[in-house]
């Protein structure tokens, strides 16, 4: 292991920055102390690899990995959960490498489900993308310092976002498992309801749609989803590709009692949530010989009343259920994905030690 | 005073980037590019192939396209790729 011996905390705090290991923010000085503490509660060989965290391919021995978590601000008990986040961070169809170097502004948004949410006191609720929790800000932060000090990825040099988000510090989100009147995301993806797992998408940052499902039909509602969602600029309407709608929990309730499921959800916005041809070829930001291109999904692409569609495939609109209790606003977020070949939803089971 | 020991949290780099050593190189070899499809260089790529092939006729050069930019290309297009060429132009662009 490497090691640098230094004389006080105020030095410490100075050092992570001369040397490189944090992106702006103050980190916790990793000390030996701390990460033998995070390796003891894991029970797990130090030099053993997780894998190659791209595009560096630096080897995420669970040595630096508790490394970066204690830097972050992890209690031990915490870094499961960042771990199972970066074992789905290293699934192909994540496609890592782009997400982190890509002129996108993604960022891999990280989504808890399961018991762990309550058990650890993760926010799913009120301010679900703010600050306010321990877990949220440290998991996301702790994933974050990963990438950044094992896979490379410096604004400018590899990361080459132009744009990047806020997320890009910290980004991650609970289901909130009281409020969700619907299946977990877990169970969605194949997990049992008593698992607690992490799901990671790279999106862009979430875009707040108000609406109005307090006082209004679930028509009215759909509508006003669909439409703040199928922007033309978006990577995802032009290119396709997995994408997260985080339906508030007065919303979710407001369309389970008129009858809602997620399925039936996701169908009424893949049908609503499409745009004409003579509105979407203005933006240029594919071009028509690429393969993810919105032509390609169309009978005929060059008709200007075809309706170009925001969800290609259903399978493609993860939805879960957070955020707080407020007024008939009924606020929901959506956050954009990447694009058909990569950022793709990855789902891992957090395995905690015996 | 005691002194705190510091662990040092970057990740060490599985495989160091080699320099390529430089190719031989003729006009009369069999030529193909490898598009690697990113959503800024289409235009750049479809001029290079006009180049290559004013320069050296269609016939003579292969075009092959990875669809996803971000990963390497399956072992497929490679096998089919080194049937038909005896160089490759990849890498240009994003």
């Amino acid at each position: 292991m490497k090691t640098i011996e230094i004389d006080s905390v105020e030095e410490a705090v100075e050092r992570a920055y001369s040397e490189g290991w944090t992106d702006g923010l103050p980190v916790v000085p990793p000390t030996l102390s701390l990460v033998q503490k995070g390796l003891e509660y894991l029970s797990v060989d130090p030099q053993e690899s997780l894998g190659l965290v791209s595009p560096k391919h630096g080897i995420a021995t669970y040595e630096k990995v508790v490394t970066n978590c204690v830097m972050a601000g992890c209690r031990p008990e915490h870094m499961p959960v960042v771990i199972a986040a970066l074992r789905a961070m290293l699934q192909e169809r994540f496609s890592l490498n782009g997400v982190q170097a890509t002129t996108n502004s993604v960022a891999p948004l990280v989504i808890v489900s399961g018991p762990v949410v309550e058990r650890f006191g993760f926010n799913s609720r009120w301010g679900v993308f703010g600050g306010g929790s321990r877990a949220n800000a440290t998991v996301g932060r702790a994933v974050r310092l990963i990438l950044w000090n094992i896979g490379g990825g410096y604004p400018g040099k590899i990361d080459m976002s132009t744009m990047g988000h806020p997320g890009k510090y910290t980004f991650c989100i609970a289901e909130d498992r009281e409020w969700n009147p619907w299946t977990p995301l877990h169970v969605e993806r194949g997990l049992a309801a008593e698992d607690s797992a992490v799901t990671v998408v790279a999106t862009d940052g979430p875009h707040q749609i108000g609406t109005g499902s307090g006082y209004g039909s679930a028509e009215e509602v759909l509508t006003t989803l669909a439409d703040s969602m199928m922007t033309i600029g978006n990577s995802t309407m032009n290119a396709g590709g997995d994408m997260v709608l985080v339906v508030g929990p007065m919303t979710a309730r407001a369309l389970a009692d008129r009858g809602y499921t997620k399925d039936s959800l996701r169908l009424a916005l893949q049908e609503k949530a499409q745009k004409p041809v003579r509105l979407v070829k203005q933006c240029l930001f594919y071009q028509p010989s690429h393969p993810y291109h919105w032509s390609h999904v169309l009978k005929d692409p060059n008709d200007p009343d075809a309706m170009v569609p925001l969800i290609r495939d259903v399978k493609q609109l993860v939805i879960t259920v957070a955020g707080g209790m407020g007024s008939g606003t009924g606020f929901c977020s959506f956050c954009p994905g990447w694009h058909s070949g990569g950022g793709l939803t990855c789902t891992e089971k957090i395995v905690f030690p015996n | 005073m005691a002194k705190l020991v510091l662990c040092d949290p970057v990740g060490e780099v599985a495989t160091a980037a080699k320099r390529s050593p430089a190719l031989h190189w003729s006009w009369d070899q069999r030529i193909a590019t490898l598009f690697n499809n990113h959503v800024s260089s289409h235009r750049v790529w479809r001029r290079l192939e006009e180049l290559l092939e004013a320069q050296v006729g269609a016939q003579a050069v292969s075009t092959f396209a990875k669809e996803n930019t971000f990963a390497p290309a399956p072992e497929e297009t490679i096998s089919r790729l080194l049937e038909k060429a005896d160089v490759a132009i990849v890498g240009v662009g994003a």
